[in-house]
């Protein structure tokens, strides 16, 4: 058999998962993912559990990443895309890979830097111990790279681990297959009447999973104080036919019921409300999960309307009330935008460089055989095909595995 | 390794699987269950140029499956004489069955209420009677009004209002709870429905009254919770949602072969270890609707992944996961069998004698720490075992700063990972804390738990799983057991308490496991050093 390769675009759950299982398999895989920290959005997402493990699946992601950082067969390239895709026999890539400003060899992770950085994000601290290095410099926000104005984080280190003059690259690589995991990008809320990005006791359901996973409490981002009043809004961004977004993201029910869980396990004096239009079952113990966490939290069926400051630091939210019929307004703390899936940004470029065909809905269009796309050869894994949950994208990154296998062998007799 | 495997079912999913592996490698047994009648399903797959490959095998009569990962044994009579085969993997992928929730709404099928099947054969038995009795009818269909529904019987119910619609010119009524369209295209599906016509009632605090009379006339009475009236609707037919459940021949496997359900009885526990296909015995995989009520999406998935799992077996047989290590019985053994009953992984075999399989072992030690008689050594080269891992506790310093020692048993699957990711993080981490990887902390014994007092520390901490996150399933809880155990021996030895402690962390929660340790630093602070270090 002829050696094989297979390309993977995207570093998330599903992009992992297909890789770790191809590399079992002996095939080389080499993963290509555009931001500086591999595992996708879940790798950020907080763990849920109080005592009893809630099956959020978070900590799967942190398995996923560590075995491809083990495997001797896979080739990782983060702060990278793909430029420019061909294809003959087999696909040939160029990559451009943003610049390295912090040398993994030498960085020690101390954090230095991310102290002394005056601008707000330009040195990003990553997620899991398997990013390596734990800090990246940001392209975009870094006062260098815009006027040349700063050099701090490069004085401080105590490595020597920072060149911020370092230039971006290009590569090229060969693959016998892709598989695209491109992943989501989760809705932008600022069309919604809810105030985000004006109020900043707004945040998304990702905002809150990353505060819990890093602080683990529920803090109003103006000042730092324990939120004593939630209110999770969902659907925002799915199920909206204004937005022709004619689809359920599936995981943010069991991600704001099990975060409001995590909530009030830590937090017992916090009040949680729950805005919503249909619960959707999550978990194989849904019933009784969602039995016990209604002692808790108060559910509320109702869509609301619009968000104003109240004084106070609080937020006044205004919905229709079912048992009295009438518009009521209620003041929050903190509310929480459970925000949908959408496709991934980007995504019609990336379709368009591999010429796979997109879906009314911008998501990778399905076939009947599930993983693969409109081309041969290119297969899709994950939430680039639509929402899926987090055990359901490793599923569908093993499907993708098996199906690139078939076609391999398949290639090759 | 033989490059044969055993499809225990009779569905859709055992002859795709089996397509899949036939077309991959190895041969496959397919054991059809019990009192099941051949309909031809794998007709295809046996008539092609695979044929040789591939054998259908009725379980009639009694059968026995055993037998551990690369030798599991399938024995059955036939005639009178035991048949065996052996296989090196085994897939459980059999159909599901479906009950009619016709007891929660306390109805009862007759001419005027039928199941979600019954409506489905209806429609599709294309006959003039079913004509005669649909068309134009009213029908109201109720899904998870009472006990919630899921995406698998919503889309199933929202097609059936969809083709009464089409075919039979109906009006059609949904009844619900929360619509469930969390699937693929169901949002879609849904706005389809209510664009042909179908109505809506959604039901948050009240549930509608379904009276049938004695000619089966159907009377809903039921409030609308919006405009907060009551309304009565006589429907001609009334269609009735099912629960999805487990075969009979899924839970007798799982007893059989050792398989640890989950709560709905699926034949594949509730731990997010086992993704996807996985059990807690290597080389049985599970799919479909043995193990979930799954989307077609996700049972198409399934399929791939057991025949990837199958594969992977063949290609990396699985070596003893000690490694170097192997678990031995002394003289000691006077076959209690908790090792037996305690093992997560069916590793322990009773015959000829008390043994365990090196192959089907995990290396979590559980065995060894549960056992009354301490018959059972988890050899391993010098340096590696637990035991000899347990450090010396740091000295206290005669003269300024009382500087802890803790040693802290942190479970490599979950706390290990906490503490390296604290690291990352930049929190303080307590100077005197001494970390000893554990395969699970399930196999700390008691002994090891003395050894680190014994040898110096101040405190002692055992950082695992979450329960319900245990990969070895109850591995968290046998820890705690033993911490509790030693909890109440303590004050009889001159230890307080306090200098003993138990905590659950993922391997994500970097911030969690700092806290956890620097508390703990500060307890062991007011209490002072322990009292073998005071001279």
């Amino acid at each position: 058999m002829t050696a094989n390769k297979v390309l993977v675009v995207g570093g998330g759950v599903a992009g992992l998962t297909a890789a770790s299982e191809l590399a079992e398999l002996d095939i080389d895989v080499e993963i290509v993912e555009q931001s500086e920290f591999a595992g996708g959005h879940a790798i950020q997402y907080t763990c849920k559990a109080t005592d009893q493990c809630v099956k959020c699946g978070a900590c799967m992601v942190e398995e996923k990443l560590q075995r491809v950082v083990q495997h001797p067969k896979i080739h990782m390239m983060t702060g990278t895309r793909i430029q420019d895709a061909t294809r003959a026999e087999a696909f040939s890539a160029t990559l451009l890979k943003k610049p390295v400003f912090i040398d993994p060899e030498k960085c020690s992770n101390c954090g230095a830097c991310f102290e002394r950085c005056p601008e707000n994000g330009a040195v990003m601290k990553g997620f899991s111990k398997n990013h390596v290095p734990f800090y990246a410099i940001s392209g975009e926000k870094c006062l260098y790279l815009k006027d040349r104005s700063c050099t701090l984080c490069q004085e401080v280190c105590p490595e020597d681990a920072i060149g911020l003059d370092a230039k971006e690259t290009t590569s090229s690589t060969r693959a016998n297959a892709v598989i695209l995991a491109t992943g989501f990008t989760p809705f932008h809320p600022v069309s919604k009447p809810y105030g985000y990005g004006k109020f900043k006791n707004v945040v998304t359901s990702l905002d809150m999973e990353r505060m819990l996973r890093r602080g683990g409490r529920a803090l109003k981002p103006s000042n730092a104080a324990e939120a004593e009043r939630i209110a999770f809004i969902q659907c925002v961004g799915s199920r909206d036919a204004k937005l022709k977004h004619l689809w359920c993201s599936k995981v943010c029910c069991g991600s704001a019921l099990r975060m409001a869980g995590l909530v009030k396990a830590r937090q017992p004096e916090t009040r949680i409300t729950i805005f919503y239009m249909d619960v959707q079952t999550f978990g194989r113990d849904f019933d009784a999960f969602y039995t016990n966490i209604r002692k808790d939290v108060r559910m509320i069926r109702a869509i609301p309307g619009d968000i104003y400051p109240a004084g106070n630091d609080q937020l006044q939210v205004t919905f229709l009330d079912n048992a009295s019929s009438e518009t009521v307004q209620e003041k929050f703390d903190l509310v929480v935008l459970s925000v949908g899936m959408t496709p991934c940004q980007g995504m019609q470029k990336t379709a368009d460089t591999l010429k796979v065909q997109l879906a009314e809905t911008g998501f990778v269009q399905h076939t009947d055989k599930g993983g693969l796309t409109s081309e041969k050869g290119i297969f899709a894994a994950g939430t680039v095909s639509g929402p899926m949950s987090i055990s359901e994208s490793i599923a569908s990154g093993g499907a993708a595995a098996f199906d690139v296998l078939k076609y391999l062998e398949n290639r090759v007799s | 390794m033989d490059a044969k495997t055993l499809i225990l079912g009779y569905s859709r999913d055992a002859r795709e699987i089996a397509e899949a592996l036939l077309e991959s490698e190895g041969d496959v047994i397919v054991a059809m269950p019990p009192n099941m009648n051949n309909t031809g399903l794998f007709d295809a797959v046996t008539s092609g140029g695979k044929a040789r490959k591939i054998e259908i095998l009725p379980l009639t009569g009694s059968f026995f499956c055993g037998g551990s990962v690369g030798r599991f044994r399938l024995t059955l009579n036939e005639n009178d004489k035991p048949v065996t085969r052996t296989v090196s993997s085994i897939i459980i992928a059999d159909d599901i069955v479906r009950k009619p929730n016709f007891s929660p709404y306390d109805v009862a099928a007759s001419k005027g209420v039928m199941s979600l099947s019954q409506a489905y054969e209806t429609i599709e038995s294309g006959s003039d009677a079913a004509k005669k009795m649909l068309w134009g009818r009213r029908v109201v269909l109720v899904t998870g009004v009472i006990g919630e529904s899921n995406p698998v019987i919503t889309e199933e119910v929202m097609r059936c209002a969809l083709e009464l619609h089409r075919a039979f010119n109906c009006q059609t009524y949904i009844f619900t709870g929360n619509l469930k369209v969390a699937g693929n295209g169901l949002e879609a599906l849904y706005r389809q429905t209510k664009k042909a016509g179908t109505v809506y009632m959604k039901f948050t605090e009240t549930i509608p009254d379904i009276q049938a009379d004695k000619d089966g006339r159907v009377t809903i009475t039921y409030g609308d919770e919006i405009i907060r009236e009551t309304f009565k609707l006589n429907p001609d037919i009334t269609v009735i949602d099912e629960t999805l459940e487990p075969s009979a021949f899924s839970r007798d496997l799982s007893k059989m072969l050792e398989i640890d359900t989950g709560p709905d009885g699926f034949c594949q526990s509730d731990n997010v270890h086992r993704a996807t296909v996985f059990t807690n015995r290597k080389g049985v995989f599970v799919t479909g609707f043995s193990r979930n009520v799954q989307t077609e999406g996700m049972r198409q998935a399934d399929v791939r992944s057991a025949a990837l799992a199958v594969l992977n077996l063949y290609k990396n047989p699985p070596e003893s996961k000690m490694g170097k290590a192997e678990i031995a019985f002394t003289g000691h053994c006077v076959g209690c069998l908790t090792c037996f009953r305690s093992c997560p992984y069916g590793a322990i075999s009773l015959t000829p004698k008390v043994s365990v399989d090196p192959l089907a072992c995990e290396g979590c030690g559980i065995c060894a720490a549960e056992c009354p008689r301490f018959a059972i050594k988890v050899n391993v080269p010098d340096g590696e075992s637990i035991l000899r891992r347990i450090p010396k506790g740091k000295p206290t310093p005669s003269k300024g700063e009382f500087n802890p020692s803790i040693t802290a048993f942190c479970c490599s699957r979950s706390a290990v990972g906490a503490g390296e990711l604290a690291s990352c993080m930049g929190y303080a981490i307590p100077s005197g804390l001494q970390i000893v990887q554990v395969p699970c902390a399930g196999g700390i014994s008691r002994d090891h738990l003395f050894a680190a007092f014994s040898k110096g520390a101040d405190g002692v901490l055992v950082l695992t799983c979450h329960n319900g996150n245990c990969h070895a399933e109850n591995g968290n809880i046998y820890a705690h057991q033993r911490v509790d155990q030693l909890f109440d021996m303590l004050p009889q030895i001159g230890f307080e308490p306090g200098r003993l402690a138990y905590k659950t962390l993922a391997s994500n929660m970097g911030t969690e496991f700092a806290e956890t340790v620097n508390a703990f630093e500060n307890a062991l602070l007011d209490l002072g050093p322990s009292r073998l270090k005071a001279t």
